[in-house]
């Protein structure tokens, strides 16, 4: 077994360094575009482009950098464009009530006020705890300036969640667990 | 990390969207073995139009193109091309802090534009180096001081430089209305550099640690109740390579979590502008000197300040804890600027086409719309999918219509598809929808872009679609 790090094998354009990136990162990834694209088929879609895109051009990647933030921004490109195909695509009709991206309609709905970014800084910050500063590296942005839009996204989420039954449940969840 | 009660219910709410497992490696594999199928179908005629496209490019190479910022070059081919009048040069600089950012070109059409923009030091130092990274704050485009028209945006840096004191980057914002003649700002925010040691060694006794109170926990132990449990363990005979210079970054502990050993820092919560962290990079055998590489894995404690920096390696067992030594890297990320830059300019957009279609390709693929912009084209459809197949959806590369343009000069402009996407239809599971963008090439590694008013016909597969004026 290769025991170098798996950065070093990854710009390398190493295969099992593709399935281990693959096996680290793949589940975690797919989550984070779900939240981001609201729309589980089209995560499916993205965390496959990203991870083809990341071979295809290992050799932009830089050994001692962080692999995960550059699949995470990788990944956060690729739903962006796939945001961008759908804003053009007029004639897209929207998601039918029978709940296929495994989120609720008003949950949906709530997360859909906020923008491509705010979402995934959303997701980065509350389910994966990320610091602003590992946020920066993925953005590319400042961790100041991070904070100042993650707050403002915060704010609006938290407003059109109110009221909501995915608010109400998590309200009954807080309450149930004190 | 601190959640505030907002965060909490947040969180709550997000927590009730389900992520079924998928298997990525397979479809990575499927399409991959796909592409790898295709032969590229090369007829003799198809051959020789390309040379002869080559030979008239080169020969109105040099009436065509202006003079433009070398970051052209640096990001899209030593042969691109940019047609005169297209790219408005702009060429204002802003020198903030010692950075200098200059807005070299802007390329405006009635639904996109782009901008190219440059960072170098005063001092002309390096720009990124292994173990110092610059990093630039978002970028933003404004039209008549306003964020509200840009519907999104896609960007890229110039990774290989042949000047490592100037860094190059591209940036396209798709607008929902035309910026033609309107004030366009160009906001950045500002900058921070991250600086990263190399590995230094942190010798410590882990077996001793260990068996002072062995900890093992879930797969699913967050990070207050790692934390909590590290805290058993007498850990106050470690010191860190930078402990002096660094304080508050501690060792915290070592556990394992089924058979998988997890070696850990802690520190404050690391979201200040300027601020410290570090991680364990390997565990060092020191009988051998061999180096063992983990998977890093951080945790927020929501009731404390502090964040776990945890590394996890497979394949080591509570009898070698006595000849490991933990390598441990530190970075700081420090603030360059304390403002950030703005550039206004305006400038005339240039034309862009739509047209829709109604045209049937092989495999139920049906093409409805086309749009042309002077960055690149976008092909819209619908494709035939079957939904009994468990196979992911994915759109293969030999369906990919190849497009080629005509020039009124009876130049061929080959294109090249940089990326599409495909999403089900909900509403009817026998149809996907699909966007695919293509870029414009020149010779086999340079991209070229196009007024839309020289496009005179263009080619999907084997159909011929006239642009009429």
């Amino acid at each position: 077994m290769d025991a170098r790090p798996l950065d070093e094998r990854f710009a390398e354009g190493s295969e099992a360094a593709l399935a281990d990136a693959i096996a680290l990162y793949g589940q975690p990834l797919l989550r984070y575009c779900h939240h981001i694209l609201c729309d589980y088929h089209e995560a499916q879609d993205a965390v496959q482009t990203t991870f083809i895109k990341a071979y295809d051009n290992h050799h932009r990647f830089r050994p001692g950098t962080s692999l995960s933030a550059w699949l995470y921004r990788l990944a956060y490109t690729t739903c962006v464009d796939l945001l961008r195909h759908r804003k053009r695509q007029l004639v897209t009709p929207p998601p039918v009530a029978a709940d296929p991206d495994y989120i609720g309609e008003d949950l949906r709905r709530a997360l859909e006020t906020l923008s491509p970014e705010q979402r995934a800084l959303v997701y980065s910050r509350v389910i994966e705890q990320r610091s602003f500063d590992a946020l920066a590296v993925i953005y590319g942005k400042s961790a100041a300036t991070l904070r100042k839009r993650y707050e403002r996204a915060r704010k609006k989420l938290a407003q059109a969640l109110q009221g909501t039954p995915a608010e109400r449940r998590s309200r009954a969840y807080e309450t149930h667990t004190g | 990390m601190k959640l505030t009660p907002d965060d909490l219910r947040i969180r709550q709410a997000l927590e009730q969207i389900e992520t079924p497992m998928y298997d990525i490696a397979g479809a990575v594999r499927e399409q991959r073995a796909r592409r790898s199928r295709r032969m590229p179908l090369r007829s003799p005629q198809r051959i020789l139009a390309a040379v002869l496209a080559a030979v008239l490019l080169t020969a109105t190479a040099a009436a065509a193109v202006v003079q433009f910022s070398g970051g052209w070059n640096a990001l899209f081919g030593k042969n691109v091309m940019i047609p005169d009048g297209l790219a408005t040069p702009v060429r204002q600089t802003q020198t903030i802090d010692g950075c200098t950012i200059t807005l070299e070109d802007a390329i405006v059409s009635e639904d996109d534009v782009a901008v190219l923009y440059s960072f170098r030091y005063a001092d002309n130092s390096i720009v990124n180096s292994g173990t110092r990274m610059t990093i630039l704050g978002n970028s933003n485009l404004l039209m008549d001081g306003s964020d509200e028209y840009c519907l999104s945006s896609s960007g890229m840096g110039s990774m290989d430089s042949q000047d490592p004191s100037v860094e190059y980057y591209y940036e396209a914002f798709a607008l929902s209305e035309d910026p033609g003649d309107r004030q366009l700002t160009l906001t950045i925010d500002p900058a921070s550099y991250m600086e990263q040691t190399d590995s230094l060694p942190a010798p410590m006794d882990l077996a001793t640690i260990y068996r002072s109170h062995p900890v093992s926990y879930s797969e699913e132990a967050d990070g207050a109740q790692r934390l909590t449990a590290l805290q058993q363990q007498d850990c106050t005979s470690v010191i860190l390579p930078q402990s002096y210079q660094s304080p508050e970054i501690q060792f915290a502990g070592v556990a394992f979590q089924g058979d998988i050993l997890c070696v850990s820092l802690c520190m404050p919560e690391y979201d200040s502008y300027d601020s410290e962290a570090a991680q364990i990079d390997a565990l060092r055998d020191i009988r051998t000197g061999h180096l063992y590489y983990g998977s890093l894995h951080s945790y927020g404690d929501t009731n404390s300040a502090t964040e776990l920096c945890e590394t996890q390696f497979e394949g080591l067992s509570e009898e070698d804890l006595p000849y490991l030594e933990p390598q441990i890297s530190y970075r700081r990320c420090t603030p360059l600027t304390e403002t950030g830059w703005s550039f206004s300019f305006c400038a005339p957009s240039a034309k862009t086409l739509t047209r829709e279609l109604n045209l049937t390709m092989a495999d139920g693929i049906r093409l409805n719309q086309l749009t042309i912009t002077p960055l690149g084209i976008e092909l819209t459809g619908t494709m035939a999918v079957d939904p009994a197949s468990d196979n992911p959806l994915y759109f293969d590369d030999q369906q990919t219509p190849v497009v080629t343009l005509v020039l009124q000069d009876g130049t061929t402009v080959h294109t090249v598809s940089h990326g599409n996407s495909l999403s089900s239809d909900s509403a009817d599971p026998t149809t996907a929808q699909f966007g695919i963008e293509y870029q414009y090439q020149t010779g086999s590694e340079s991209r070229r872009f196009l007024q839309t008013e020289t496009i005179t016909a263009i080619r999907i597969n084997h159909a011929t679609i006239s642009i009429e004026e």
